[in-house]
């Protein structure tokens, strides 16, 4: 069976002014972290055999941060544990500022084949507004290094919606990634979470309106797809083929482990995720799914709720006959009556297979599927 | 008339006060200091029953308690306390309660003084020929000036309070003195207990086991278990099953009560309406021939819808509204049907708080999750032809061409407010449509203004609004004065073009235009924006008055799930779900319940 592997490095150097992501600014304990997750590789290791590892992603906070050599005993504690997949994807989150190619070398000699850089915006006075510590520069320079060593998988990550951007400045952000050696881009909306510095300056920032926004979400889709780079979920965009398989795995109900805090698991036909706590964790990582606190057993309604709310993320979309399968359910028996509305005002359409929700639909897709769903 | 001894050795009185002044705490020190409840049985403000009550520390119904106190001489009293409601919604039941008794104290709170309602039923214990012994409270205050405020009464009211007792029922401190009070300065009951029974009904209530139970104040004659009685007004007769003394925590059966008692009256009754508040029950036969004057049944006076936020809880509410008038004859309601919000119905009470009171009861003790409709009053329409038709419902006023006379009720307000604030509250009832009538000094800093207002005027937010504008110090107090002729339109709200009945209402011709265009933005405020485009439009008539749009939803997205966390979107999505499950479907449109109250919240 297929398995993924999400690694959580919760240490930054600073934290971004729009970030609820859990991480901390302490570095002290990086090596006892370290530790822990080649520990809790271990364990999990035992649980997991047969299974296959085919993709591994190592995020944060900012993975480099714990320096060069942990980065490695953890590459190389997925390596000696797990059954991986020959053609396996290995993905490492970097900052531009934060990946030289010293460590980037060093990635790659340990079997890492996909890097993520997150590029935010290309313009400088931006950058430094939403609080990251690098310019457009250190983020072509990061690339071309990644090119240069070897790697054709690398992925940028740009936001919209942010102050002070306006839909030229965003456009040119993704002229500026689309001439680099790049295969797939992440595009996410900013959105003001409680707990982060914008959350309480948020009267005070200069953003974009509600159209605009919108607009700026359409136009990029068009925009990307002219420089072929395709629309496969609701955030990311990809050259044919280049998908990121980790981020599938989410969307289409294949298993992942999280490790680290905060870090979310479904396995075994559970779900469940670590606490926010770096030194419980360290403490005592929990490997088996009851352990955790809010473990759950997803069942057969909540899987078909499921299923639909994640494959309505995807350009691909529900796929009747998958949902028979599976559920055993007709679709459009159940469903289509729900769904006509949105076909009819262009927010979804008809597929060879099923049903997918159109841009101007993902812009509104939680008023979609909250029409959909069946809740108790 | 002679009196018996022991009528000598009974004291009937009432505690008359302003909202917060504190009638329910010194109700409480007095049952502790009688030893009726022990200190650790006294749950705060004992004598409020209801949750809701002692929540808003207002007293709703009248509740009696009988108490044996023991004064320094020895000699040993019958005290009979009632509770009287504290709010202008019930001045009918507060005044009934004042007939059963021979006495009041009024409290007044040493920080705030005289206010309206302070005023209003001194007056009315007065006119019943109570003694009425002035108790100043909360000295323990900071604030307090009880020599302001003695002198206070003294000028305003024009009683001697000179060597009252001042207290404070919080601590404790010189209840003592209040007892001394009661026995020197309460008049004994008098009364003939071998003339035919004449009893006076105060209160009543429904107890699954006994059935009505009745509170009453004999005044004359005798009454005991296997007597037949006959309620005079309503002509309903029943043979008593049990008499006795109200104690705190339960009944107490007696022999019989006779004359200068105050007690209850258990006699198998099913229907509260039977025993309503101020009636006289006499015996059925060689009963009195002279029932008490002044017997009125409680009028409502502010109508509204109520419906099951879910249309299938229909028959609950109906069962609930049962309930709760079984102990609550002055709540009417009768089944309507909207075609905005299906089933439900038009209940009537005596104002604003009775209706909240309900409300809140039918959600908290009934657990039912309701829509209710703005609040109206009673509008008298004289038809051309000159047929005369009360319209309760705003979906049931006729067309215009079809009025000859529209008529409102109009009131006699009463605010008491501190001068620096009479600027203020005069622009206030000015905006209301209010008449002035005069105002009056009542000492250096306070004055008493007198206005002729639109009892619609004052239904919504009025009393909101005049504690705004004078940080909370103003009160208020009215009366019904009568039908006044007025320029009234109905104001229809439309969404997406489909009128929506449970929206429409009365209002002033000159308010319309400004009261349509904030409802239409409130509207606006609280409709989720959806697929399509809404239009909201106020309409007089035919006509278009105002206008606003709710426009399509664009943008409603998760766009990240980090890291495999899809429970937070499932929950948030969960949310969403329920919110809309709340909805009720107008057409294409989904409007959430708390829409239909937006109507009530103009003024804010």
């Amino acid at each position: 069976m297929d398995l993924g592997i999400y690694i959580h490095i919760p240490f930054c150097k600073r934290k971004c002014n729009y970030c609820d992501f859990f991480s901390r600014c302490d570095l002290k304990s990086a090596d006892a972290y370290t530790k822990a997750v080649t520990a809790a590789l271990f364990e999990y290791s035992k649980l997991c055999k047969g299974r296959t590892v085919s993709s591994v992603f190592i995020g944060g906070g900012t993975p480099p941060t714990v320096g060069k050599d942990n980065l490695l005993s953890i590459t190389k504690a997925v390596f000696d544990n797990f059954s991986v997949d020959k053609d396996y994807e290995f993905t490492v989150e970097c900052n531009p500022e934060t990946a030289d190619g010293d460590l980037q070398k060093a990635l790659y000699s340990s079997g890492v084949n996909r890097l993520s850089f997150g590029l935010q915006s290309h313009d400088d006075e931006i950058l430094k507004f939403i609080g990251r510590r690098h310019s457009a520069k250190d983020f072509q320079n990061a690339v071309m290094t990644a090119k240069d060593i070897g790697f054709s998988h690398i992925n940028a990550d740009i936001m919209y919606a942010l102050p002070k951007q306006s839909k030229k400045s965003l456009e040119d952000t993704l002229d500026f990634a689309l001439a680099l050696p790049l295969d797939h881009l992440s595009l996410y909306m900013l959105k003001i979470e409680p707990g982060t510095v914008f959350y309480k300056t948020q009267s005070t920032l200069d953003l974009p309106s509600e159209d605009d926004v919108c607009d700026m979400y359409l136009d990029s889709i068009e925009r990307l797809r002219k420089a072929g780079f395709y629309q496969y979920e609701i955030s990311n965009f990809a050259k044919a083929g280049c998908e990121c398989r980790h981020n599938l795995k989410y969307w289409r109900g294949t298993e992942y482990i999280g490790i680290g805090p905060a870090a979310h698991s479904y396995f075994d036909g559970y779900r469940f995720s670590n606490p926010k706590n770096t030194e419980e964790f360290i403490n005592s990582p929990k490997i088996l799914p009851k352990d955790h606190a809010d473990c759950k057993k997803i069942l057969i309604k909540e899987a078909e709720e499921e299923y639909i709310m994640l494959s309505l993320r995807l350009t691909r979309g529900i796929d009747k006959h998958e949902f028979y399968r599976r559920f055993g359910i007709d679709f459009d028996e159940k469903y289509y009556k729900k769904l006509e509305p949105f076909i009819e005002s262009f927010h979804a359409k008809k597929t060879d297979v099923g049903y997918a929700l159109t841009p101007k639909g993902f812009l509104i897709s939680n008023y979609i599927i909250s029409d959909i769903i069946e809740t108790e | 008339m002679e009196q018996s001894e022991r009528q000598k050795k009974i004291r009937n009185f009432c505690i008359i006060a302003h909202i917060d002044h504190g009638k329910s705490t010194l109700a409480d020190r007095i049952l502790e200091y009688t030893d009726t409840v022990k200190q650790r049985d006294l749950e705060e403000q004992l004598l409020d029953n209801m949750d809701i009550e002692r929540e808003r520390g207002i007293t709703i119904k009248a509740r009696a308690v009988n108490l044996e106190y023991t004064a320094d001489d020895g000699e040993k009293y019958t005290l009979n306390l009632i509770d009287t409601p504290g709010h202008v919604d019930f001045n009918y039941e507060v005044s009934r309660s004042l007939k059963a008794c021979e006495g009041a104290l009024l409290v007044v709170d040493a920080t705030q003084g005289i206010e309206a309602q302070t005023l209003a039923n001194t007056y009315l214990a007065v006119d019943n020929d109570l003694e009425v012994v002035p108790i100043i409270n909360k000295i323990d205050l900071p604030a307090a000036d009880p020599l302001r405020v003695q002198k206070e009464i003294e000028d305003v009211i024009g009683i001697p309070a000179v060597g009252c007792p001042a207290v404070s029922a919080k601590t404790g401190l010189n209840i003592s003195d209040v007892m001394k009070k009661i026995i020197s300065d309460i008049p004994s009951p008098k009364g003939d207990e071998n003339a035919p029974l004449k009893a006076l009904i105060f209160d009543s209530y429904y107890d699954s086991y006994l059935g009505v139970v009745v509170y009453v104040r004999i005044v004359e004659g005798k009454v005991r278990p296997h007597d037949m009685i006959r309620l005079m007004n309503s002509g309903a007769e029943f043979e008593v099953v049990e008499t006795g003394f109200m104690s705190p925590f339960n009944l107490c059966p007696q022999e019989e009560l006779s004359a200068g008692d105050v007690g209850y009256i258990t006699a198998s009754i099913k229907d509260i309406s039977d025993t309503r508040v101020g009636d006289t029950i006499t015996t059925a036969e060689n009963g009195t021939s002279e029932p008490f004057p002044g017997f009125k049944r409680a009028l409502p006076m502010v109508y509204s819808g109520i419906y099951p936020a879910d249309g299938s809880k229909y028959g609950d509410l109906r069962d609930a509204l049962g309930k709760l008038q079984l102990n609550d004859a002055a709540l009417v309601y009768e089944p309507e049907t909207s075609a905005a919000l299906g089933f439900g119905f038009r209940c009537g009470f005596l104002g604003l708080l009775h209706m909240e009171i309900i409300e809140e009861r039918l959600e908290r003790e009934f657990n039912l999750d309701l829509i209710t409709t703005a609040p109206n009053v009673i509008y008298k329409i004289v038809k051309r032809g000159g047929e005369t038709i009360m319209i309760d419902n705003p979906s049931n006023y006729p067309s215009p061409e079809e009025i000859e006379i529209a008529m409102e009720p109009i009131v006699n307000a009463s605010v008491i407010t501190p001068v620096e604030y009479v600027g203020s509250i005069m622009e206030l009832c000015n905006d209301r449509r209010g008449v002035y009538i005069d105002m009056k000094y009542i000492d250096d800093t306070r004055a008493e203004l007198h206005y002729k207002l639109p009892l619609n005027e004052i239904i919504y937010d009025f009393f909101d609004a005049l504690k705004s504008r004078s940080k909370g110090y103003a009160s208020l107090d009215y009366e019904m004065s009568g039908y006044e002729e007025s320029r009234l339109v109905k104001l229809d709200i439309l969404l997406n073009g489909d009128m929506v009945d449970a929206l429409s209402f009365i209002v002033h011709a000159d308010n319309a235009y400004a009261r349509a265009r904030r409802i239409c933005e409130k509207l606006k405020d609280n409709i989720p924006r959806q697929l399509f485009e809404i239009p909201i439009q106020a309409a007089i008539g035919g006509k278009i008055i105002a206008r606003e749009t709710v426009k399509a939803v664009r943008k409603d997205v998760l766009a990240k799930c980090y890291g495999g966390d899809i429970t937070r979107k499932k929950k948030l999505l969960e949310k969403q779900k329920e919110g809309k499950k709340r909805m009720r479907k107008f057409g294409s449109v989904e409007v959430p319940p708390d829409a239909f109250m937006a109507v009530l919240k103009m003024d804010e």
